[in-house]
């Protein structure tokens, strides 16, 4: 069947192609059978003239015969069809407003819908670019009753799940770090991730040039294995292929460069550039690493699995592990509901912006469906202005079908060009995503316009241009009936049913869109009122590394952090500066358990897993982070000293109500020697770490670097005046040219963008319904403009026969109503059927918020009102004298 | 100078260009001539009608057609019949033959019973 078509299309189009030559040959054969006839004639006796007429009279008219070789030839449905867009395509010149309206309206719903469908398409729904990907789950341990969820994974149970469980397969473990690779050139920043080798065989991952980590191999002798990607060979070896096998040196280790990936395997969700081994030994596997959750764990199910089979294999693994535990350390981590979360890995790449995703996605098929409505609503207008013309070419003998292919040609046009346009929108709106490197959204590098992008945009051009031709057609030859019976009227035909259910769902759709915006900025300002608990703006922040080799001992970095701060606040405007290894809202999670003295927490509290970071003396007046009790980290707190920590309001509250000044605490899950204690000297107030819709703070514990200098840190620098970054390089460099500032960023941007997905969509989907409700007033003007259009007559009769302007007035709010009241009734329906949308980045606004209702029907009806202003006031200035003798 | 000759019957046109064809390849103008001449005049081709019924042969496989110089020189297109072509001629002999004697005794049974 399908090969048949093809051949017919094929034949069909070779016909097409071949046409002038196929006019020749039949000009020609033509031409031969005249000739020959004629000669025939004159043989018989006719005079050369005479015998022409003949031959012609014989053949019949020549252009009938063309006409129907050509019929013959199957090329005329493609050659009907270009004369149906030709018309077309004159119609639509005649109406430049109507097809620049059509066309723009088209253009934005698949600009919209099409830039959405790109980035879901690639970030949610594509497989990952792994064989088997959707075997691939994430493994993570979670602690709720001390409501630390989700923390990573453990060597020793690595070591339990490989030996032991028959569910996952090449476990593999993982951890990102970031590190400073001396090249020839200098130190350059790189992306790494340390790997066991079971990493690559999970991803499939096969080597470019040279190898990859072996399981079995033992490398221990020599300089340990290095495989980088395929960009990083190129840019920091010149993609030469000697670089294999030679010596690398990163962090002051050197390592033997033993592979290359290809170009295509890509790590989802940043680009991680360089790949160390891990290996770990019998120590590793001790109890008291256990729980310590400081890797990544990946796997695959095994065939026939399935992610709840292993959650439960791999638990009762950790259970009998439990077993093993001393018992103060298996009652505490029994205690905190410990248990290892096995999900789909795409699922949990995903996990944060599926729902944002969805709700765009969802706004954006609402905005087509109001475009495409819009359109169909537009095109029915014309429709009813073209009826008596139907009626006269049906009349004349044209079939049914030719006048929907023709008008079916028309939205097929005006279609395609705002598909074409709307695409180009789509590519700008690409760029701009791409400019901005939102890394916070995983895998959108891979978003790009490929072929399902292309067949989402041909499929909304079909369907729109279907709906468009099609419904004003049907509804053109379903009318004929009452055209015959009363010829004259048909250019004051009224709105049909189906234009007013148009105009009633746009209403509808724009409402849901405008509710939709309306709970998403309702929360974004609630969030927006939250106060962090320190002053973001002003401060900048940067990456900086103290690399192992130049500053291998504790004092010696304590001495670089001094100098390097010192340097730093030198620079012009700049009030303060500080480290911390970790800072609030920048991504890292940096929670420690730790066990406070003599406290009697009831089971499930007895360790505390506040946020923890290692400060400098200028950090709390850097972050403008208020002292209420005791004091701050002073000259007096040395290494090797007695050693003192700082603890947030929250984090006094929940364990040392009393006052947590001089109270003494243990890092880690046991109460260690007194020697390890750590005394509190300050207590300052809370702020938010991750996000500002944090309700219960976990609490937060700030270590000295003096007393446990980091070689990995964040630089913040408060500046008050302009800020000079280029400064503040340079007298970095003057203490160490190594040290080379990297992920440089504003902590106001990193607090903005930690709204990134209650934002985006805020704008978005708030945009969105701006568009909806635009197009939802332009088709309650369309219907009423040409309601009272079609009815001035007897609007005309009414005010005639002494009706009052108030009597048309109250007709024309009832037509209006009867748009109106049923949209708002669907909108709000549709905004409660799509609130599971949202519910997730809501805050502090319930589902329902009367508020958000009010306000967005309020906004629409405003919209629509304004629509049925001018044909109001048309409906008013009718003279009836005028009028009535016009008709 | 044609009225009083029939028109070729409706749908036999077909059968019979193939039918010509099978004596040999044959131009349009030819096989125009040929079949008035083989159905002793009787039989006028609308010779307006004969392109298009090549062409739909063509367009079938029945016929294949090839440009080609006439004994005077002249080039003209030649129409040949296919193998597929010739088994639809059988086919169709045969069916008018089935028809064209059914047709004959219903005429013959008419003129006996008057």
């Amino acid at each position: 069947m399908l090969a048949r078509w093809i051949a017919a299309c094929r034949s069909r189009l070779s016909a097409l192609a071949g046409r002038k030559r196929f006019e020749a040959d039949l000009d020609e054969e033509l031409q031969f059978h005249l000739e020959e006839a004629a000669a025939r004639h004159v043989r018989r006796g006719l005079s050369w003239e005479e015998a022409r007429g003949a031959a012609a009279r014989q053949l019949g008219d020549v252009g009938l015969t063309k006409e129907a070789v050509r019929d013959e030839s199957g090329a005329r449905a493609f050659q009907d069809l270009g004369g149906d867009f030709g018309q077309a395509l004159r119609h639509l010149r005649r109406m430049p407003a109507f097809a620049v309206t059509a066309i723009a309206t088209i253009a934005v719903c698949v600009a919209t819908s099409t830039a959405v469908f790109s980035v879901v398409s690639a970030v949610v729904w594509a497989p990952l670019p792994y064989p088997e990907a959707g075997r691939l789950v994430r493994l993570y341990n979670s602690y709720p009753n001390v409501g630390f969820l989700r923390t990573g994974t453990s060597v020793p149970e690595w070591f339990d799940r490989r030996e032991r469980a028959t569910t996952l397969t090449d476990l593999a473990l993982y951890r990102q770090e970031s590190n400073t690779v001396t090249t020839a050139e200098g130190g350059r920043h790189a992306f790494a991730l340390r790997v066991t080798p079971s990493f690559f065989t999970l991803l499939g991952a096969t080597p470019a040039l040279g190898r990859l980590f072996d399981e079995a191999a033992a490398d221990t002798a020599g300089p340990p294995p290095l495989v980088i990607n395929h960009d990083f060979w190129q840019s920091a070896f010149g993609g030469r292929p000697d670089a294999i096998n030679s010596i690398v040196v990163m962090d002051g280790t050197r390592y033997a460069l033993i592979g290359v990936l290809p170009p295509h395997f890509r790590w989802p969700t940043w680009d991680a550039q360089v790949f160390t081994a891990l290996r770990f030994t019998a120590r590793d596997r001790g109890v008291q690493a256990r729980n310590t959750d400081e890797f990544e764990m990946l796997a695959r199910l095994a065939p026939g699995a399935t992610v709840n089979a292993a959650a439960r294999e791999v638990n009762a693994i950790n259970a009998a592990a439990l077993e093993s535990y001393p018992a103060d350390k298996a009652r505490l981590v029994r205690d905190t509901g410990y248990t290892t979360v096995v999900r789909p890995y795409l699922d949990d790449l995903v996990r944060d912006v599926r729902q944002p995703m969805a709700l765009l996605w969802m706004a954006a098929l609402l905005v087509l469906a109001i475009g495409a409505t819009n359109v169909t609503a537009l095109f029915l207008l014309r429709a009813n202005a073209r009826l008596r013309e139907v009626h006269l070419r049906l009349a004349l003998g044209a079939s049914r079908f030719r006048i929907i292919r023709q008008w079916l040609a028309e939205s097929g046009l005006v279609a395609a060009a705002g598909g074409a346009v709307g695409l180009a929108g789509t590519v700008a709106a690409l760029r701009l995503l791409a400019a901005f490197e939102v890394y916070e959204i995983p895998r959108v590098r891979d978003v790009s316009i490929g072929g399902p992008v292309w067949l989402w945009t041909v499929a909304v051009v079909v369907i729109v241009s279907a709906l468009a031709g099609g419904v004003p057609a049907w509804s053109a030859v379903r009318r004929r009936a009452n055209l015959t019976r009363e010829p004259s009227r048909t250019t004051t035909a009224g709105p049909t049913w189906s234009q007013r259910g148009l105009v009633t769902s746009q209403i509808a759709f724009a409402l849901t869109l405008a509710i939709t915006a309306g709970l998403l900025v309702a929360s974004l300002r609630n969030l927006n009122a939250v106060q962090p608990g320190f002053t973001a703006e002003g401060v900048s922040l940067a990456a900086l590394i103290l690399p192992g080799e130049r500053y291998p001992s504790g004092a010696a970095r304590v001495d670089a952090t001094a100098r390097l701060l010192a340097a730093v606040e030198t620079v012009p405007h700049v009030g303060r500066a500080a480290i911390a290894s970790q800072l609030p809202f920048s991504g890292g999670d940096g929670r420690t358990g730790l066990i406070p003295e003599g406290v009697s927490q009831p089971a499930g509290r007895s360790i505390a897993v506040p946020f923890h970071t290692i400060v400098s003396a200028g950090y709390f007046e850097t972050m403008a982070i208020r002292l209420r009790t005791g004091r701050l980290f002073t000259d007096l707190d040395r290494l090797g000293g007695p050693r003192v920590a700082i603890v947030d309001r929250a984090l006094e509250q929940r364990y040392w109500p009393d006052g947590a000044l001089n109270r003494r605490f243990w890092f880690g899950a046991t109460q260690g020697p007194a020697a390890e204690a750590v005394t509190i000297v300050g207590v300052v107030d809370s702020v938010l770490q991750n996000s500002l819709r944090e309700r219960e703070s976990a609490g937060a514990i700030y270590s000295f670097n003096a007393q446990n200098p980091p070689g990995f840190f964040r630089l913040a620098v408060r500046f008050d005046g302009p800020a000079d970054w280029s400064k503040v390089r340079e007298q970095i460099a003057t203490v160490d040219r190594a040290l080379v500032p990297f992920w440089r960023e504003s902590l106001s941007d990193s607090v903005k963008m930690s709204l990134l997905f209650q934002r985006g969509p805020m704008q978005l989907v708030g945009a969105f319904s701006v568009v909806g409700l635009f197009l939802g007033a332009l088709g309650v003007y369309g219907v009423l403009a040409h309601e009272f259009g079609a009815r001035r007559r007897e609007i005309a009769v009414r005010l005639a026969i002494g009706g009052s302007h108030r009597g048309i007035l109250a007709l024309l709010s009832r037509r209006w109503s009867v748009l109106v009241v049923p949209g708002i009734a669907g909108g709000v329906a549709g905004a409660l059927a799509t609130s599971r949308l949202v519910e997730s980045l809501l805050f502090e606004t319930g589902l329902t918020d009367p508020m958000v209702i009010v306000a967005a029907v309020g906004v629409l009806v405003v919209a629509a009102a304004v629509a049925a202003v001018v044909p109001a006031r048309r409906a008013l200035a009718v003279d009836p004298a005028l009028t009535l003798r016009q008709e | 100078m044609t009225e009083n000759r029939s028109l070729v019957l409706l749908g036999t046109l077909e059968l019979l260009v193939l039918k010509v064809l099978e004596l040999g390849p044959a131009h349009g103008w030819g096989l125009a001539e040929a079949l008035e001449s083989m159905t002793d005049g009787v039989f006028c081709v609308n010779q307006g009608s004969l392109y298009p019924a090549l062409q739909r042969l063509k367009r079938q496989g029945l016929v294949t057609a090839s440009w080609q110089r006439t004994e005077h020189g002249r080039r003209a297109r030649y129409y040949e019949l296919t193998a597929k072509g010739g088994r639809r001629l059988a086919d169709q002999e045969a069916q008018w033959s089935r028809t064209s004697g059914a047709v004959n005794r219903v005429l013959a049974a008419r003129r006996t019973e008057a």
